[in-house]
């Protein structure tokens, strides 16, 4: 409890026991939360992002192909204008950019093409990234 | 104001606390009103979570009404009159400030305009409250209820009193790219330093710096006393509501674990101080 007055409040000696339990349960919160930080800490290694591209799907659209993937980056750095491109061996292309992948997450995006992607030669890769 | 009001009296008085009212939504949500991330959230924001945003907002502004309502609510009907009334003004200002600067010609669909409105309508809401509360606090009718200010606060009320400044806090900032951005540059020391530096920040606000207002713990107690009971309770609170705005306008969707702690820490150090200052304030 707390006392209120002009002056500023006095906070009164017997706290009852829900206090004790409220502060001991945000203490063991606040620990676990510096032990998380302090090991992510620990493995923390200034490597450039890195990146990995898997097509989830691809399915034909009106006059065309879309091809859904997810890029990840498996990196503990994040990285901010992550651009993809698509090439199919006929030599059409397609990129797109995201504004930023997080270290060690996944964005989910899509391309379009003209030629059929499934008859081969679909390449999927990151062309350039730049720091956040 | 134990006095009755009739008549004309009755009614200056309730325009004057309108007026208040929107004054405080005013004066709390133009910041967010004139935040371009706040236009497009407008746009993608899931509809659901918002539609719970606008919900909760409902029994925060009935309880905040009830402690700090402008005309001494004493009873929970008052409470929920006095909430609707500030919502209300909050929805009113938002539409019509973002009238003002043409924001709702962008894509005038019933659902987008609706939106856009919504978002704003809570932290006005809270802002119209706070306004028809702390702006007549210093009004002639207020100084002579000063005497009898000094009720004992509850545990439960301070706590609640710590979210709400949290809270609108993290419904400022949550919506910006920076917050994000921040996460996204700084290293996990970095992280680390925060959490410290929050938890800091938060207890100097109300036990060390002599604000009016602030607080001291009892006599013969020792500093981790207070410590244990309101500060990380309050850190805690702070931080789990940074992650819910942060939820609520989608800055957590795909990104991993770490991330997202990091992000909500980012967050938490304003969401703390507008936590420890609501304490002082409210």
């Amino acid at each position: 409890m707390t006392r209120s007055s002009r002056s500023g409040s006095v906070e009164s000696a017997e706290a009852h026991w829900v206090e004790w339990l409220a502060g001991g349960v945000s203490a063991l919160l606040v620990a676990a939360l510096l032990g998380w930080l302090a090991w992510d800490a620990l493995q923390y290694r200034q490597d450039p992002p890195a990146f990995t591209v898997d097509v989830v799907s691809v399915t034909p659209e009106s006059g065309g192909w879309r091809v859904a993937f997810e890029v990840r980056n498996t990196a503990s750095t994040a990285a901010a204008g992550v651009e993809v491109r698509g090439t199919l061996s006929g030599g059409e292309s397609a990129d797109v950019t995201f504004d930023y992948v997080a270290a060690r997450s996944g964005e989910k995006g899509a391309l379009f093409f003209r030629g059929d992607p499934r008859a081969g030669g679909l390449a999927l890769a990151v062309a350039g990234y730049a720091d956040p | 104001m134990g006095e009755t009001w009739t008549g004309d009296d009755e009614t200056r008085h309730f325009l004057v606390g309108l007026a208040r009212g929107l004054a405080g939504a005013l004066l709390f949500a133009l910041p967010m009103l004139m935040t371009m991330e706040m236009w497009s959230l407008g746009l993608y924001v899931e509809r659901s979570r918002l539609f719970l945003l606008c919900l909760l907002a409902l029994p925060l502004l009935v309880v905040l009404a009830r402690l700090i309502g402008f005309e001494n609510v004493t009873s929970w009907p008052a409470a929920v009159r006095d909430a609707l009334i500030a919502y209300g003004l909050g929805i009113l200002l938002g539409a019509a400030v973002l009238l003002l600067f043409g924001i709702l010609d962008d894509q005038p669909t019933a659902d987008t305009i609706a939106a856009k409105v919504a978002l704003q309508s809570v932290p006005a809401g809270i802002g119209a409250l706070l306004g028809r509360s702390q702006l007549g606090r210093h009004s002639e009718e207020r100084d002579a209820e000063d005497g009898d200010d000094g009720g004992e606060t509850g545990y439960v009320h301070e706590l609640f009193m710590m979210m709400t400044g949290a809270l609108f806090f993290s419904l400022n900032m949550a919506p910006t790219e920076e917050m994000v951005l921040i996460a996204y540059k700084i290293t996990p020391f970095h992280t680390l330093l925060a959490v410290i530096v929050s938890v800091a920040l938060m207890h100097g606000f109300v036990y060390a710096l002599h604000f009016r207002g602030s607080h001291r713990p009892a006599e013969g107690r020792a500093w981790w006393d207070p410590f244990l009971r309101f500060t990380l309770p309050g850190y805690v609170i702070a931080l789990s509501v940074s992650l819910y705005a942060l939820w609520t306008f989608g800055r957590l969707d795909h990104t991993g674990f770490s991330p997202a702690v990091t992000a909500a820490v980012v967050l938490g150090l304003p969401a703390a101080v507008g936590a420890a200052s609501a304490r002082l304030v409210l």
